[in-house]
């Protein structure tokens, strides 16, 4: 627990942001981890099954390997675990979910279970829809899919107890998570923005039973710090994921305090819990159909107005900077009409392809800092 | 050098489409719904119902083939959609903001409906589309089960949405849903797509009557009119005067050497191009994926219902495995000695598996194939040099294993 906890401060300090699976190997059980790519699998599934839940993230989007084997024009949230896979860093691994959520993902799960036909490879059909009344009786059986695939491949049932403590596990973590957040969000709080999403993504990272004693320590240790900054402009980091604290760096140096965000690696993690008190495969699928709006998903316009605008308004923010990974369809198609519903709402938006490292540091620091001044009314 | 032998019967379809058009325009102005819809829709409800099917891929195909391409979707890239999306939809997308269409435009859509069996681009683009004219989207979600042994959850889940749609399309065009008449079209549709079966079938004969590029050209009707008289008697006249060009040994090309499989899209606005180019090695591409969905289904006029639902469970959806068995039936049945795959850049779900399917084609075949750098509408994304030179490669790699077998 020590170590997790000095890890975690170190991580929410920024001084360890190298926190990767191939150098970290030794946290999880070999042949008793199943990888998964985000978002949006049920990690309580796989924990109850008594596996460990691994979702795949790499921040590093040099590709050499896997050029020869996926198209150049694919997103990095896909080539970045198959390249793992390709360098052998993922050999520990004894299966792979996928969610289906677009068509990189669609496509990416056919060529991974031919390169893998040796892993238990599970593709878990997300529904495009999120109206509950249409789509909760499929879901429920998808989720049940995942759950007896599990239990094949452990030999044992996975009974509703087993998978409520799962629940009870994860919804620990989340609370503590949402707890830092709103620490993270505060002025004069010790836990940086840029921290607290490197924190979310080692704590991802981590068998939750050692993140969870180790979050209470920590939250434990700076309950009473705090720390003065100056005031800045408010900003929404909208996007999928976003590991890389030296982006993050930039933006706090820019003069810009992100106050919210929508990332896999952030909010949409933790934000909502799932009941224990139901059915508890019912109880995930309720809670993947209360998360926010994602352009992966069918959501009408009206919804995506209700949701920036409440979103938007809670928070004060002033700003968004809308982050997308390269060739990433969907934001890429949702961008206009998302830039426009912000516009009318007075919030200016800044978009950025994160790519490290093809994309120059020199111009995004530029960007960033003209976007900040923007805010401030200087331009 | 070998030339090209041309089909007559193509020659209608420039006024054919253009009837489709001016109709549809005639049609909307009388008062009847018109749903703007992807190229798997269920046409027969559309034309049973006496709503008006209008496909934005088709008339993206349109712009692409006159090579209008740039002009239209500097439209949609001026307002943010960055060039790499999927070009069919930037064309539409642009057609919506400036107007700008080689058929003299459509008519206003009273709605949009869409599945992403088929791909999660189709979604994204009809919802921006619907948006524009504000008008209600109704989306068939399909799970990608790709094509594998049925689920009846999944089953269940697309079924209840095909019914919901009728309820949608009944409330919004204000009438029943006529199934006997449903019954007659579906009659109408079946003979149609077994006459495009047998058509791209003919291609089995040395020398194939017709080529790839051939179906190409003539798949409008298939994709958006079966189902209608017009459409069968267009694929009546083909297939005959196919059914001659076969007697007659008259091939899609002269001195056929190489019969060839095309993956994936083609390259709508090069496709005369493309054609001379391939034709001057003595190949003739007999055989494709893209051609087939409409070849392979026939609905059941008593349970169409069912029927659609294994169109989107399984017809629709390529996967992997099922990739590579077609083309390796294709190449048994189609007698081809040479693969050309399309490595699509603004169609991922088509090109993603294109290395993998390569590979496992070549070691069961034991022929190489060539992975060709294209977009199926944005000249952008390459250059015909690299095209020529790559295609003169492989040849040459084609060439020499047939002189050292």
């Amino acid at each position: 627990m020590t170590n997790t906890l000095s890890l975690f401060e170190g991580v929410l300090k920024g001084n360890d942001d190298r926190w990767e699976i191939p150098t970290q190997q030794e946290e999880w059980p070999r042949g008793n981890v199943i990888a998964h790519l985000l978002p949006d699998v049920p990690e309580e599934i796989i924990h109850a099954a008594g596996f460990v839940p691994l979702p795949v993230l790499s921040s590093d989007h040099r590709f050499s390997i896997s050029e020869g084997h996926l198209p150049s024009f694919l997103c990095p949230l896909v080539k970045g675990p198959f390249e793992m896979a390709l360098n052998k860093s993922l050999d520990f691994i004894k299966g792979m979910a996928i969610p289906y959520v677009c068509d990189s993902t669609r496509a990416f799960s056919q060529v991974w279970e031919s390169y893998h036909p040796h892993l238990f490879n599970h593709t878990l059909w997300l529904p495009k829809k999120c109206d509950p009344r249409s789509v909760r009786p499929f879901l429920i059986a998808e989720f049940n899919r995942l759950k007896q695939g599990l239990e094949r491949l452990s030999g044992r049932q996975i009974n509703d107890d087993r998978l409520r403590q799962s629940i009870a596990l994860y919804n620990l973590n989340r609370g503590f998570l949402r707890k830092l957040f709103q620490l993270a969000r505060a002025p004069n709080s010790p836990v940086t923005y840029s921290g607290f999403l490197s924190l979310v993504k080692t704590t991802m990272m981590l068998p939750r039973e050692k993140g969870n004693e180790a979050l209470a320590g920590l939250l434990e240790m700076i309950r009473t710090q705090t720390c003065t900054r100056k005031e800045r402009s408010k900003v929404f980091l909208f996007g999928m994921l976003c590991d890389s604290s030296k982006f993050l760096d930039m933006v706090a140096q820019a003069g810009l305090q992100v106050v919210d965000d929508n990332l896999y690696n952030g909010t949409r993690h933790f934000l909502q819990d799932a009941s224990e008190s139901i059915d508890p495969i019912e109880a995930l699928v309720d809670r993947h159909l209360s998360k926010d709006p994602l352009g992966v998903y069918l959501f009408s316009r009206e919804q995506w107005s209700d949701y920036l605008l409440k979103r938007m308004g809670q928070r004060g923010v002033q700003g968004v900077i809308y982050l997308y990974p390269r060739y990433c369809d969907p934001m890429e198609f949702d961008f206009p009409f998302l830039r426009g519903e912000l516009h009318s709402m007075g919030i200016p938006v800044l978009s950025l392809e994160l790519d490290f490292p093809s994309i120059s540091e020199a111009q995004m620091r530029t960007r960033l800092e003209a976007f900040s001044e923007m805010l401030k009314g200087g331009l | 050098m070998a030339t090209s032998q041309g089909i007559q019967t193509l020659s209608l379809l420039k006024e054919m489409n253009e009837e489709y058009y001016s109709g549809a325009r005639r049609a909307a102005q009388e008062g009847k719904r018109v749903g703007f819809v992807n190229v798997f829709a269920p046409t027969e409800l559309f034309y049973a119902m006496d709503i008006v099917p209008i496909y934005p891929e088709n008339h993206a195909v349109f712009i692409q083939a006159r090579k209008m391409t740039l002009e239209v979707q500097a439209h949609s890239e001026r307002i943010g959609y960055p060039a790499g999306l999927c070009s069919y939809a930037l064309c539409d997308l642009g057609y919506t903001l400036s107007g700008i269409s080689p058929v003299g435009g459509l008519p206003e859509p009273d709605f949009f409906l869409t599945s992403n069996s088929q791909c999660g681009t189709l979604t994204k683009w009809f919802e921006r589309m619907s948006d524009h004219f504000h008008v209600p989207l109704f989306v068939i979600d399909v799970p990608y089960t790709g094509g594998k042994p049925d689920h009846e959850h999944c089953r269940r889940y697309v079924r209840s949405q095909l019914l919901e749609l009728i309820a949608f399309l009944e409330e919004l065009s204000g009438k029943r849903l006529d199934w006997d008449r449903l019954k007659e079209v579906i009659r109408l549709s079946n003979q149609t797509v077994s006459l495009w079966e047998k058509i791209i079938g003919s291609a089995k004969h040395i020398p194939a009557p017709i080529s790839v590029f051939d179906q190409f050209f003539s798949m409008a009707p298939i994709v958006a009119q079966r189902g209608s008289e017009a459409a069968l008697q267009f694929y009546q006249k083909l297939l005959a005067e196919i059914e001659i060009r076969v007697a007659e040994k008259k091939g899609a090309i002269l001195d056929e050497r190489y019969r060839l499989y095309w993956d994936s899209l083609p390259l709508w606005h090069e496709l005369k191009w493309l054609f001379t180019l391939l034709t001057s090695h003595g190949a003739s591409v007999v055989s494709t994926i893209y051609t087939l969905p409409w070849a392979e289904f026939r609905l059941d006029p008593d349970d169409p219902v069912s029927s659609w639902t294994d169109e989107y469970l399984h017809y629709f959806d390529w996967h992997l495995e099922r990739r590579v068995d077609l083309i390796l039936k294709l190449a048994e049945k189609y007698h081809l000695n040479g693969f050309i795959y399309h490595n699509d850049r603004s169609c991922k779900m088509f090109s993603t598996a294109i290395p993998e399917i390569k590979r496992i084609v070549q070691d069961r075949t034991g022929v190489p194939g060539y992975i060709l750098e294209a977009d199926h509408g944005d000249p952008r994304f390459y250059s015909r040099e690299q095209i020529e030179n790559g295609v003169a490669v492989y040849f040459e790699v084609l060439e020499s294993r047939s002189s050292h077998p």
